[in-house]
């Protein structure tokens, strides 16, 4: 099987694991969806996701079978509209986040992340197991520049998936990245 | 009057570049990463350097001998110097300044962004550079711009 097409097969069973629980915790129906994997080397997701543009990042280390980093990835607008969601607040209420509203954010992070992680987990027989998750905001490009950092010795390769949420009738998108050494990203593919 | 045109050069993520009398350099949405100008300001010749981690040695042993971009600090300034004074400056005539070195997700086991900050200031001093000026820290990213006709360092923070 194609590299796309095993990550295309993982991207729908991680849309239907996150529709699920965001539902949950949304209390309302939710739509999640996971498409247009890409791999890349890690310093050119900047490029390939708009540096500049505002937003917030929830990043989550990850360990066990696998060793790298997690980050959700969406703009500020996007942050906003969750909090009011998640808080019973009506549209375009929040316009600035507030140490709560990251704690929220933090918790959809979380799901996403670790649904995701979950997936590739089971399709590793392997355990992966993902840290406490941290929050960040600021252009694009800044918040990714932490993660990738940490695996700029070893020209790492990242999995850029585009994200997109769809509760009551708003549609809103994003970006989820996982980054591993070279040789890492090499048996997550082979077990794929 | 025809209007001149400044060119814009980007010097991304573990590169630099270093010119001569013209151009702006500049990157955008700087987090952790480090970016240090050097400029001598009398033959107007600058440069600029995107790192991203603090030290070559501690992170890769082999990094100076098979990385020759501006990943590192340490190795960054050695090459920048190397093309600076091969333009035709003299060390002590240059000026450094610092932009960058955040911790964007106030990690306090792991703050990449200082240690570029600390890497850099020791590697200037030991190489006899003055340091004039910085604009560092935080969990806030940086957009920057430096004008080699000038030496002007313009720092936008955003939020």
């Amino acid at each position: 099987m194609a590299n796309e097409e095993k990550l295309n097969k993982i991207n729908e069973t991680a849309s239907q694991r996150c529709t699920a629980a965001l539902s949950k915790l949304i209390g309302a129906e939710t739509g999640v969806v996971f498409s247009q994997p890409v791999i890349t080397n890690v310093r050119k997701v900047s490029p390939l996701i708009g540096s500049q543009e505002l937003g917030v990042g929830v990043f989550l280390p990850v360990a066990g079978g696998v060793t790298g980093s997690s980050l959700f990835l969406f703009p500020k607008e996007t942050s906003f509209h969750l909090c009011d969601l998640l808080m019973k607040k009506k549209p375009r209420t929040i316009k600035k986040l507030i140490p709560f509203d990251e704690m929220v954010l933090k918790e959809v992070g979380n799901i996403l992340l670790g649904n995701y992680l979950a997936v590739l987990s089971n399709s590793l027989k392997g355990e992966i197991t993902e840290g406490m998750p941290k929050l960040s905001s600021g252009m694009f490009g800044a918040i990714l520049e932490e993660v990738i950092a940490g695996f700029a010795k070893d020209s790492a390769e990242a999995l850029v998936v585009r994200i997109e949420l769809m509760v009551k009738a708003m549609s809103m998108k994003g970006y989820l990245l996982l980054i591993f050494k070279p040789e890492e990203v090499k048996v997550l593919l082979n077990a794929l | 009057m025809p209007c001149e045109q400044i060119m814009e050069i980007e010097v991304p993520m573990g590169e630099l570049v270093v010119s001569k009398e013209e151009g702006n350099l500049y990157s955008r949405a700087v987090g952790s990463c480090l970016m240090i100008t050097l400029y001598e300001p009398k033959l107007k010749i600058g440069g600029m350097i995107h790192a991203m981690l603090p030290l070559s040695v501690t992170h890769d042993p082999s990094a100076s001998l098979r990385q020759p971009d501006a990943k590192y600090v340490d190795t960054a300034v050695d090459s920048a110097l190397e093309k600076i004074q091969a333009l035709g400056a003299d060390r002590k005539d240059l000026e450094a300044k610092l932009v960058g070195g955040a911790n964007m997700f106030g990690l306090s086991n792991s703050d990449i962004g200082k240690e570029n900050v600390l890497s850099a200031k020791k590697k200037l001093k030991h190489e006899g550079i003055k340091l004039i000026g910085e604009s560092i820290g935080g969990s806030v990213g940086r957009s920057v711009e430096f004008s080699v006709a000038t030496g002007i360092v313009t720092v936008k923070i955003s939020f």
